[in-house]
């Protein structure tokens, strides 16, 4: 993979948003791309202990790739000495307050960086009383403004979310909404939502402006051919798939963009699929049925 | 046998202990002071050694620094650049740049020092706010070097000034849309740069930590040497991670007989959690000694005034939204209150008037829980915060120490631009903590700004600002206040009162030796008084070694 230009995204949001949910998540589900994740503190993640090759204080290296960094140290020079690793891609951890807008600047600060977006964590809960604490509102209100994606964790929380939706799109009229409970959202499809999908922004279209994922381990019954014209057939409100299949023993990296579906071998990778729909997608268990997914 | 007992006269005693508060002569055994008084009145020990080489000096209590890092002693391996004459670690630096072109000038003659390739040359101490005319740009810097970094550091060290060979490197372009990137009328970047860019380049052109760099020994020698100058016997080195390697080297340094200062590092606690950073500072325990102590943890919960990143209340800046908490106001009770309940001191960095706020909430809520008498919780900075947060501070215990540097400073753009000529009036406001019996000490944030009491004391008492104007008159405290706020004062911030701040029997010998007695030279003049050197626990620390 060329190391060109290493995207570089930012975690945002408020303490207890679920930030960490989301980077364990991550860490746990992730098999084909070498992640850098530079956090606060170790504390809180929950990195199975099979995992860890190699654990120095500052740096814990996993089995799949990826590299977590602690930024018990400061932040720049931890930045500087990890591009120099050469992971595919780098996650900063922003701090509860920070605003994440100003730490994705550092992508254009170095050649061997690019932007590779901004991810606000909304505790979809508590958000809209945060926002009343006057000593919060500009803090968390800046830190919507800088997302280029905002994630609302712990929807299981809450049924009702339009009035959290509609100030959110007052805050942020451009920033795509992805919806989830407890971090699940896998990333690299997360990422995927930047300028990338159809966004209304109209407040009359809501369902259409908020985003689901639903992942795979990504071993199908079909054959290849059959599994792209399954593809083909899935219902427009699946705007997007990607990842990596096992089909007939061998493996395939799949990408489905609008209507066209692509299938290509990627043998050595591992079988890793996640779809995005707007809110009236199938359910998991339908689209297992229709890729015949195990 | 008993150990022998010195007894130095001295043109003058100032002693800063309310019973004796000046006197000629001071007698130390075994490091500490037996008794000041008049000879004959130490004569009540017996036999002693009379050392006249103080005999027409000024002898007070060493000065205590309670707000600097240790770093001020690695800083020196780069190149000074200042507008100002600064005591460095070997005497004063060259007279002060007073121009672009004597910043060139100067950076040239070191790169003409330096070995080829493209080892970076990094200045610091560059302070434009003193110069007129165009700002420095990466052109100025391209005729020291086009084929090296070079990078200069501003005196906040919140910005810095680079050479193309830097902006070509990074990439930095007109396209480049990063805020803190300084472009001139056509778009390009001057090489100027402020805030997340200027902190990256600089760590990708130092490529180094500055806090590792701080615990090399070289550095706290350096660190000892303008202690010394300066008259300072106690120094600080306030927010450090503490880490294994750190600490052993501090102990080891502080160890040495020739090491001339004690050392309280204070933990840095900002951005972890307050139940492992209490673990951890019972850890440290066993480290200190003498001269090293680890007792205390510092929050930072905001940024600068300046920097526009200070959290202020109603009406805010002028010209930027509202700054930047470092810790949530959400977050810094549960803090407080575990570190306060683990009967751990707390220093909280707190700039702007709502942070001191919501620290005050979060202290008076900690001590409700958890009553604790002579906890000494103490703001620093605390430059803004109004009279009704200083009557707070009063019931509730909490000391203060300002940064009383910033008037002559900084003090001009506060009131010009930052916050307005009104609040300007009470920035670091002594007078009114002295009014409060808000416990006070004052500090230099050295190297924000140089290592210095005596000046610190300077800007209390006079609140001069480097244009010469007077900043809030009625806020000028006495000189006498003024030095028991950088001896006593800053001691007892430190809760080392009963050891050092005072010449008094069974406190530490630690001396200042001036040339010059404070009280008795105009009150303008505090900060050009000459320091002779040091005395740390009865040894002598001549400030260049061709004297003593």
């Amino acid at each position: 993979m060329s190391h060109v230009g290493i995207p570089l995204t930012i975690i945002g949001g408020f303490l207890g948003a679920g930030k960490t949910s989301l980077l364990n998540f991550l860490l746990k589900n992730n098999q084909n791309v070498a992640y850098a994740v530079l956090v606060n503190e170790f504390g809180d993640l929950a990195i199975d202990e099979d995992l860890i090759v190699s654990h120095d204080g500052q740096t814990i290296a996993l089995a799949n790739g990826c590299v977590c960094c602690s930024l018990s140290n400061d932040l720049m020079e931890t930045l500087v000495q990890v591009i120099a690793l050469k992971p595919d891609h780098i996650v900063i951890e922003a701090s509860g307050v920070a605003d994440p807008g100003r730490l994705r600047d550092l992508a254009y600060l170095d050649r061997d960086l690019k932007v590779g977006g901004v991810v606000v964590v909304i505790d979809s809960a508590a958000f809209l009383s945060q926002l009343d604490d006057p000593h919060l509102a500009d803090t968390m209100e800046a830190q919507v403004r800088s997302a280029d994606i905002l994630l609302l964790n712990k929807c299981d929380l809450v049924m009702d979310r339009s009035k959290l939706i509609q100030k959110l799109i007052a805050l942020n009229s451009v920033a795509q909404i992805a919806e989830t409970e407890q971090g699940a959202f896998p990333f690299a499809a997360l990422l995927d939502l930047t300028a990338q999908l159809p966004g209304t922004g109209s407040e009359a279209h809501l369902h259409n402006k908020v985003f689901k994922a639903i992942s795979f381990t990504g071993i199908t019954e079909l054959t290849p051919k059959a599994f792209c014209a399954a593809c083909e057939a899935l219902p427009s409100s699946v705007v997007r798939l990607k990842g990596f299949i096992e089909a007939d023993g061998q493996m395939f990296e799949v990408q489905r963009s609008g209507l066209s579906v692509d299938v290509r071998p990627a043998p050595g990778c591992k079988p890793d699929l996640v779809l995005i729909g707007t809110s009236n997608m199938p359910s998991r268990d339908e689209i297992a049925r229709l890729l015949r997914l195990a | 046998m008993s150990a022998p007992i010195t007894i130095y006269p001295a043109r003058k005693i100032i002693t800063m202990n309310a019973y004796q508060p000046f006197a000629t002569h001071v007698a130390v055994q075994d490091g500490k002071v037996l008794g000041v008084g008049s000879l004959e009145d130490l004569q009540y020990w017996g036999e002693a050694e009379i050392d006249e080489r103080f005999a027409d000096k000024v002898i007070m209590p060493g000065l205590v620094e309670g707000h600097s890092h240790a770093f001020e002693g690695a800083i020196w391996e780069y190149c000074y650049v200042g507008f100002h004459q600064r005591m460095g670690p070997k005497g004063p630096s060259h007279g002060g740049l007073k121009s672009i072109d004597d910043v060139v000038a100067h950076l040239k003659k070191e790169e003409a020092g330096m070995a080829d390739g493209d080892a970076p040359l990094i200045g610091w101490g560059f302070d434009p706010i003193f110069f007129t005319g165009p700002r420095m740009t990466a052109a100025d810097l391209d005729q020291v070097s086009t084929t090296r970094p070079v990078m200069i550091y501003h005196a906040s060290m919140h910005m810095v000034n680079v050479n193309s060979y830097v902006l070509e490197k990074a990439g930095v372009t007109s396209e480049t849309p990063v805020d803190g990137i300084v472009k001139d009328a056509e778009g390009t970047p001057t090489g100027e740069m402020r805030g997340t860019p200027a902190m990256y380049l600089a760590a990708k052109v130092t490529g180094s930590n500055i806090l590792r760099e701080a615990a090399e020994f070289s550095a706290l020698d350096n660190f000892g040497a303008i202690c010394v100058r300066t008259g300072v016997t106690t120094a600080t080195d306030l927010g450090n991670p503490l880490q294994e390697e750190m600490v052993a080297q501090y102990k080891a340094w502080t160890l040495k007989e020739s090491s001339p200062i004690r050392l309280v590092s204070t933990y840095a606690g900002t951005g972890f959690p307050a139940p492992q950073g209490v673990e951890h500072m019972q850890k440290l325990a066993a480290h200190q000694n003498e001269k090293l102590r680890l007792h205390i943890v510092k929050l930072v919960a905001d940024g600068s005034i300046q920097g526009y990143t200070a959290r202020l209340k109603w009406p805010g800046y002028r010209d930027a939204p509202n700054g930047m908490w470092y810790i949530s106001p959400t977050e810094l009770p549960g803090l407080i209150e575990t570190y306060h309940k683990a009967g751990i001191q707390i220093f909280v960095h707190t700039n702007g008037d709502e942070t001191s706020e919501v620290t005050i909430d979060a202290i008076e809520a900690a001590l409700a829980k958890h009553p604790r008498a002579d906890h000494r919780h103490t703001l620093q900075h605390c430059q803004m915060a109004d009279e009704a947060q200083y009557r707070r501070m009063s019931a509730l215990g909490i000391g203060v120490n300002i940064f009383s540097n910033h008037i002559y400073y900084w003090g001009d753009l506060h009131a010009s631009t930052i916050i307005g000529p009104d609040r300007a009036k009470r920035l670091d406001p002594a007078a009114t903590a002295l009014k409060y019996d808000v416990p006070l000490a004052m500090h230099t944030d050295a190297p924000i700004t140089p290592m210095g009491p005596l000046f610190v004391a300077w800007c209390a008492v006079n609140r001069l600002t480097s244009s010469g104007q007077v900043l809030g008159p009625d806020q000028r405290i006495s000189v006498d206040d003024a030095l028991r706020a950088i001896t006593l004062g800053a001691a007892y911030s430190l809760k080392m009162d009963h050891e050092i701040g005072s010449l008094e029997p069974g406190k530490w010998a630690d001396f200042a030796i001036l040339e010059e007695d404070p009280y008795a030279v105009d009150p303008v003049a505090l900060r050009d008084i000459q320091v002779w050197g040091t005395v740390l626990a009865g040894q002598v620390f001549p400030a260049d070694s061709g004297q003593g």
